[in-house]
């Protein structure tokens, strides 16, 4: 395994000799990457311990509430691969990830260059500038037609989270959190380092990384969310920006395979 | 036109480009800079054809009841005609009195609270707000798809005729750009083409003193969002504190153009007021002072006899474009 040092050095050596290939077109159109390795990137979705299931399955938040999920859907984007202290940002990098849709879960980073990777960066959620930039970047994950843009407060809806928790009975919730513009900001960047490991980018993409989320972050963490006086949130607030925080630090390295 | 100037043409703009010397959008000379300018969605006919097919369509709402034109009729300047509430599907009443559409081009945000940032994504909170058309887009863009003839007006409009929610706004953000009022009385005047009436005149001259600051300029709009003071309480409408969850914006709504205003009646953002004399009535008498209110109206109150009121609404007057209310090109 090479270290640190010598896989920086071959990252940005590999970058400059090809980022004059390809990157010209300042105007307009999609930036096309001159690059053509690919890596895997799996969510592992858990809360605590045990695995998230939608519907059937029950947990306890900080709370000490019961609850179970109806529907789990954020966005990452502006997804960056850490190189010894260098960073590759991935053009267009927009997933919407949909705990309902298995195949949402995983998808491929393309356009890479064939380097290895030590950590990586990307927003929960969209940014400012696709949340301000009209219908023309409403594309593939950011169509409208995904049910995770607000249309009265124009932007998207960066997590969501609804379903159901027992106060006497069983009651809903609804959790939208989104926002863009201070003060009501709701985006969140994450580091997350691979440790000893690495992600070698291929053109298989047969290197894959697994990001764990942990849902019952959600809950806790500056605050403790407390269901029972706060279930619907649906516009840019003070209140999703606290949940925003919360959730922040919910994803974590899980594992190169 | 040879070919070197259509492409010149095709180069230089977007918006001025047609196969006569006739701009398919126009850009009034006594206007400012638009604020939207087409880029990156050049206009074309095909595609104002098409934002004006969907605008009359009520397949855009859950059941195929309501029209974006259902509530913005040309007749009363794209506005809903009387009513201080709008009708939308299930013969429910919507949140706030529907404005009248014209010059969005020159709007920085859109809706009386300026939630909608962009003139693209306008069309987003009609169609899904529950009490107006109803709908998801992706049930909207199914029944499109679905459609015998969309498929065509797509094609010639973008070039393909796949059917997603970017090209059915940018289509209906083109027809919207030709709703173009610039040819009041007023215009006229200011071109030198026609003479106010000492009434006028006289009406003209309070406006300036008393009303313009914030209906500024050739838009009559400063585009700020400020409390007219017709409460001191705001949880029935928290007005941009909707928008914005900040406690210093509750109450506030941006400033409304008064071209077309009077046809735009009622008015303030929940139709409140059924004529412009009630409206001046409040500016003059009624003023509620709170935290919210802006100061502007509590600084300088505004002192006009009954006379005065007179000479504003008749100038007020001078702001409606028959020419705009009466084009054939802008309705199907």
């Amino acid at each position: 395994m090479q270290n640190k040092t010598q896989r920086a050095a071959a990252f940005l050596v590999s970058v400059i000799i090809l980022a004059g290939a390809g990157c010209k077109n300042k105007e307009e159109g999609p930036v096309v990457s001159p690059f053509t390795a690919k890596a895997t990137v799996t969510m592992q979705h858990v809360f605590g311990a045990a695995p998230l299931v939608l519907s059937s399955q029950w947990y306890v938040n900080a709370n000490n509430d019961s609850l179970r999920f109806a529907m789990v859907k954020y966005y990452i984007s502006n997804i960056k691969l850490l190189s010894g202290g260098q960073s590759f940002a991935i053009p267009g990098s927009y997933f919407l990830i949909d705990e309902s849709q298995e195949a949402s879960k995983t998808f491929t980073l393309s356009g890479l260059p064939s380097a290895a990777f030590d950590g990586i960066e990307f927003l929960i959620g969209v940014d400012s500038a696709k949340n301000a930039g009209g219908a023309q970047g409403q594309t593939g994950a950011l169509d409208a037609i995904h049910n995770m843009y607000w249309g009265w407060a124009s932007g998207y809806v960066f997590t969501k989270i609804e379903g159901y928790f027992m106060d006497g009975s069983e009651s809903g919730f609804s959790l939208h959190v989104g926002g863009f513009e201070s003060p009501n900001n709701a985006i969140r960047k994450v580091t997350l380092s691979f440790g000893a490991q690495s992600l070698q980018a291929t053109n298989t993409g047969s290197d894959t990384l697994v990001i764990k989320t942990d849902w019952s972050e959600y809950f806790k963490n500056p605050v403790t969310l407390d269901l029972k006086q706060i279930n619907s949130v649906h516009a840019p607030s003070a209140v999703a920006n606290s949940l925003a925080d919360n959730y922040a630090d919910m994803f974590s390295f899980g594992e190169i395979k | 036109m040879t070919r070197v100037s259509v492409l010149a043409c095709l180069v230089l703009s977007g918006i001025a480009c047609t196969q006569t010397s006739q701009p398919l959008i126009e850009l009034p000379a006594h206007f400012p800079e638009p604020v939207y300018q087409f880029k990156g969605n050049p206009v074309s006919q095909a595609g104002i054809d098409l934002g004006k097919l969907l605008f009359n369509d009520p397949l855009l709402s859950a059941d195929s009841t309501i029209a974006c034109a259902s509530c913005h009729h040309q007749a009363f300047a794209f506005a809903d005609g009387g009513k201080a509430l709008s009708t939308g599907i299930k013969n429910q009443k919507g949140r706030r009195n529907a404005p009248g559409i014209f010059n969005v081009q020159w709007h920085p945000y859109f809706m009386a609270d300026g939630g909608v940032n962009h003139l693209e994504v306008m069309p987003l909170a009609p169609i899904t707000d529950t009490l107006e058309m109803g709908e998801s887009i992706r049930q909207m863009i199914t029944k499109l798809r679905r459609s015998t003839f969309y498929p065509a007006f797509f094609k010639s409009a973008f070039g393909t005729d796949s059917i997603y929610t970017r090209n059915v706004m940018l289509a209906l953000a083109q027809y919207m750009g030709t709703l173009v009022s610039a040819h009041a009385k007023y215009d006229d005047v200011l071109q030198g083409k026609a003479k106010f009436t000492k009434e006028e005149s006289e009406g003209k001259k309070l406006f300036e003193q008393h009303c313009a600051t914030c209906h500024a300029g050739v838009l009559f709009s400063d585009f700020k969002f400020r409390s007219n003071g017709l409460d001191t309480s705001f949880e029935k409408d928290r007005g941009r504190a909707r928008v914005t969850d900040t406690k210093a914006d509750e109450g506030k709504f941006v400033t409304p153009s008064l071209r077309n205003v009077a046809l735009t009646a009622p008015y303030m953002h929940d139709g409140r007021f059924e004529t412009l004399s009630r409206v001046l009535q409040h500016y003059v008498h009624e003023i509620k002072p709170s935290a919210a209110t802006d100061s502007i109206l509590i600084k300088k109150k505004i002192n006009l006899s009954a006379k005065q009121q007179q000479a504003v609404i008749a100038f007020l007057h001078t702001l409606t474009d028959s020419a705009f209310i009466t084009n054939k090109k802008l309705v199907p």
